[in-house]
């Protein structure tokens, strides 16, 4: 069936969810052409964000070890217990979350933009009228890529942010960095690893298709593709929080 | 002119509606077997609906629409592949060269056989001289104009047998607009293929049409040869004509 001007952005989304899916399931990464998209489309998502990701989890982990370490100190009236915490958080929370919203905001606001563009141009019906899915041509590359750059940059943020982190309890609060590193071997288990990597593949493979879905229902000219991008940024960093909520709700429930 | 009775478009009854305001009411009408029929209208009155209803890229609220035999949309991906639509804009896919672009239709084909194609349909539309040079450049390294006619050569690659257009000339200057229509008339008659022209201007229709049908507030204001139109005492028509009579 053609997809019809008057579908919703939500059933858009379905439909991209379930096209990609069933791509992913015949195992279309393997042929040539596609491999080289995802490649292509890792290179621009991934690498490409690479920077703004170091720099704001450096920060993000300067910034949460000073917290940790005020409210400690003055709850608790010790600072011992600095490492642990903060480790927790960065690899259950801040560490997933930061560069899930750098990355909605930065190669989500491109991909709306890009399909969005070609929307307007009509390019996206000519494809459509040439035989091939338009979902499948460019929706599918940009979702592999999507969930491969999240993970890939989500185990980078945790590292910078740890680093960050580090620096500081080494610079402001004089713990050494192996007493530092010693400390986390009994806060951390598999299970915050498991944690990271389950909520760091949900944000990976829902927020590429929610900036897709914006970007097939861009009307307009360059106007209306300023404000499915502007939605689908919104839309996407709702998607980061709820979904980190419910997320972070079952794994409290297991324990 | 080669035109055949039989119909290879029918729209019968078609009604479309977009928020509760109609852009076609109960539209019917045939567009025989390779013929040039130009769909004029004030813009809004449903005339790119109309096109749009041919491909399959939007279906009636009620009504049917048959093309090459089959009814939409149980038809479609037969339909579509023997058909062919040039957009109002040149559509042409922004990360592919022109050798890719016009051979996006022709995947299925080897290497050789496409650039073969290619080649072709790149003579065909006047930007023979201009290879193999273009072939390896994006789009946005083409004038306007040449965009259009490669976007052209692109529709005509697979070889449809219907050609739809979709007001080919838009954004276009005066020149390159009647080298576009000449090229639509052209193609048309050598390729004996049946075409629908959706355009606001009377003058080319009045030039290369076969048959003219007027859409206004979704419905058929007139269906007639270039004759029948200009005898049309429709105050709407006589207003196109004496708009394309003053130029």
């Amino acid at each position: 069936m053609p997809r019809l001007d008057g579908d919703s952005v939500l059933s858009e989304f379905l439909h991209h969810a379930s096209v990609c899916i069933t791509a992913l399931g015949r195992g279309a990464w393997r042929r040539r052409t596609v491999t080289r998209q995802i490649l292509e489309q890792i290179a621009s998502q991934g690498v490409g964000s690479v920077p703004i990701v170091v720099i704001a989890t450096a920060f993000a982990g300067l910034v949460v070890t000073m917290e940790i370490a005020f409210h400690m100190d003055h709850a608790l009236h010790t600072t011992s217990m600095i490492p642990g915490f903060t480790v927790q958080f960065i690899l259950r929370e801040l560490g997933i979350v930061v560069p899930a919203l750098l990355l909605v905001s930065k190669a989500g606001a491109t991909m709306t933009a890009e399909l969005g563009g070609m929307k307007v141009t009509e390019q996206l019906e000519a494809i459509q009228l040439m035989g091939i899915d338009p979902v499948r041509l460019l929706v599918f590359p940009r979702w592999m890529a999507g969930i491969f750059s999240t993970l890939a940059l989500t185990l980078l943020a945790m590292a910078v942010t740890l680093g960050g982190a580090t620096l500081m309890a080494v610079l402001r609060f004089h713990f050494s960095v192996p007493e530092y590193l010693n400390t986390l071997r009994h806060f951390v288990g598999m299970g915050d690893l498991v944690t990271g990597a389950v909520k760091a593949l949900a944000f990976g493979a829902v927020t590429p298709l929610i900036s897709c879905a914006y970007g097939f229902r861009c009307r307009g000219g360059s106007d209306g593709v300023g404000q499915a991008t502007t939605r689908a940024v919104v839309s996407g960093t709702i998607a980061v929080i709820v979904l980190d909520f419910v997320l972070t709700y079952l794994f409290t429930l297991g324990g | 002119m080669k035109v055949a009775a039989d119909p290879v478009i029918r729209f019968d009854s078609c009604s479309k509606a977009f928020s509760g305001r109609k852009v076609l009411d109960a539209v019917t009408f045939e567009v025989r077997r390779g013929e040039i029929l130009f769909v004029l209208g004030r813009s809004g009155m449903g005339k790119s609906v109309t096109l749009k209803h041919i491909i399959g890229m939007m279906q009636p609220d009620s009504g049917r629409v048959q093309v090459l035999g089959r009814d939409l949309p149980d038809g479609l991906q037969e339909v579509r592949r023997r058909c062919g639509m040039v957009f109002q804009q040149p559509a042409l896919i922004d990360s592919l060269t022109v050798l890719e672009n016009v051979g996006f239709g022709l995947r299925h084909l080897p290497p050789a056989e496409i650039r073969s194609r290619v080649l072709e349909v790149m003579d065909r539309v006047r930007l023979g001289d201009d290879l193999p040079g273009i072939l390896d450049k994006l789009p946005a390294a083409l004038s306007y104009g040449m965009q259009k006619r490669v976007s052209l050569a692109r529709t005509l690659a697979p070889r449809p047998e219907i050609l739809l257009f979709d007001e080919p000339t838009t954004g276009l200057d005066p020149i390159t607009t009647r080298a576009i229509n000449r090229l639509i008339e052209e193609l048309s008659r050598s390729l004996a293929v049946t075409s629908v022209v959706v355009s606001h201007d009377m003058g080319c229709a009045l030039e290369i049409a076969d048959r003219i049908l007027v859409l206004d507030e979704g419905r058929i204001l007139a269906l007639g040869t270039v004759d029948e139109i200009r005898r049309h005492p429709s105050s709407l028509i006589r207003e196109f004509l004496a708009e394309e009579l003053s130029r």
